[in-house]
């Protein structure tokens, strides 16, 4: 046995029979970070639409492959802003999943919309998504972790998309990705007509 | 938009901030820690000071050597200023960086006159938000001294970084990947100005 498959094998031992970790006690920060990370991750409807960003982006080329994810952080937390310091949006539940279903159609047509029309469009959707974080920030975690956590979610679920955007490369990965496109849609008007 | 009124008007009238009291440490290396911890670890002054690095190494690759001296002789100015600034300053610090932050990500090419003038204004409020009011040489010497390595350490550091791997690695990628990092810094900014206006939520 070589020493490299020696030291693998021991290590996946280690992990395999470690006890769990005590050191994070899941007080102040960390607990504000896991939660306003894994926020954007686990619900669906803000997912797609993170994704499609991404995937989008990476459709339209350079620059919006790095304008969108770039704009959308900055509006979100605006619109972040504007629900942590109580303003009232309209229709914040229905512009999330209406998020998915058009940005998802843009993609499923490949729809080449200019940089600032897309912009728009993306800064549009990201204040309800923000305003949505904002206001369901959870009581007694540290905030400043969760803004953290939830901006470096939100960033890492467009370089998905983005990702997955490369593929658009080859004729197939076009074809692909417009269906990844359709799929989110689908989702998008499973959550605007309640099914989801 | 009631509540979001009240809260821009208690923030104005708000009172001293009690988020980085200073309790000055009993020798001179305690103090001189206490007045760096205060630079790097309160999220409102050391995110400003990052998006001024980020946006100073995108700006060009000698940015901060070029406007060190004028970030110095601000952040002195800062400090004979402290005590005529209420601690609404701190709010004003915060939205200083999300414009700071937002140039580095949308438009990191800006002439000298801006590049100068965001780094003096980030030295002088960076002073005048971490003393919180406290006159000229009230706190230790060397709180004065901590406060400004960690002004520059932080500063230097994010510009650094950001330079070394910009000359290093010259693909376009590496250039968008720290204009994405400005845009993360600037949305945490907006973010914890909106919790410090709105008050303490937990």
């Amino acid at each position: 046995m070589t020493p490299l498959s020696r030291s693998t094998i021991l290590t996946a031992l280690f992990i395999f029979v470690a006890s769990q970790v005590a050191a994070h006690t899941g007080e102040g920060i960390n607990t504000g970070f896991a939660s306003g990370f894994w926020h954007p991750i686990l619900g669906w409807d803000h997912v797609v639409a993170m994704v499609a960003v991404g995937l989008w982006g990476a459709f339209l080329g350079a620059p919006a492959i790095w304008i969108l994810p770039i704009v959308f952080p900055l509006v979100m937390a605006l619109g972040g802003a504007l629900g942590v310091a109580g303003v009232q949006l309209p229709a914040v539940e229905t512009g999330i999943a209406l998020s998915g279903v058009v940005l998802g159609l843009l993609i499923a047509f490949a729809v080449k919309a200019p940089i600032w029309v897309a912009a728009v469009i993306v800064g549009l959707f990201a204040i309800f998504h923000g305003h949505a974080h904002g206001t369901e920030l959870p009581e007694a975690f540290s905030p400043y972790g969760y803004a953290v956590g939830f901006v470096v979610g939100t960033g890492l679920l467009h370089m998905v998309g983005i990702g997955f955007g490369v593929l658009t490369r080859s004729e197939a990965g076009r074809i692909a990705v417009r269906g990844a496109g359709g799929v989110i849609a689908l989702v998008g008007a499973a959550f605007l007509f309640g099914l989801a | 938009m009631r509540r979001s009124a009240l809260s821009v008007a208690v923030a104005g009238f708000a009172g001293p901030a009690q988020a980085h009291a200073f309790d000055a440490g009993a020798d001179a290396y305690g103090q001189f820690v206490e007045g760096a911890a205060v630079m790097l670890t309160f999220p409102g002054i050391v995110l400003p000071l990052l998006a001024l690095g980020v946006l100073l190494s995108l700006w060009r690759e000698d940015g901060l050597p070029k406007v060190w001296p004028g970030f110095l002789a601000a952040q002195v100015a800062g400090i004979f200023g402290a005590a005529l600034v209420g601690p609404v300053v701190a709010l004003i610090f915060m939205a200083l960086g999300i414009v700071i932050a937002a140039v580095a990500a949308l438009a990191p090419s800006v002439p000298k006159a801006a590049a100068y003038a965001f780094a003096g204004l980030a030295g002088v409020f960076a002073m005048l938000t971490a003393f919180e009011g406290h006159g000229l040489f009230e706190l230790p010497v060397f709180t004065h001294l901590g406060l400004l390595f960690g002004a520059n350490l932080a500063t230097a550091l994010a510009a650094g970084i950001a330079n070394l791997s910009l000359t290093r690695v010259e693909a376009g990628w590496m250039r968008i990947g720290w204009r994405v990092a400005a845009s993360w810094i600037g949305a945490i900014l907006m973010l914890t100005l909106a919790f410090e206006v709105a008050g303490p939520i937990s």
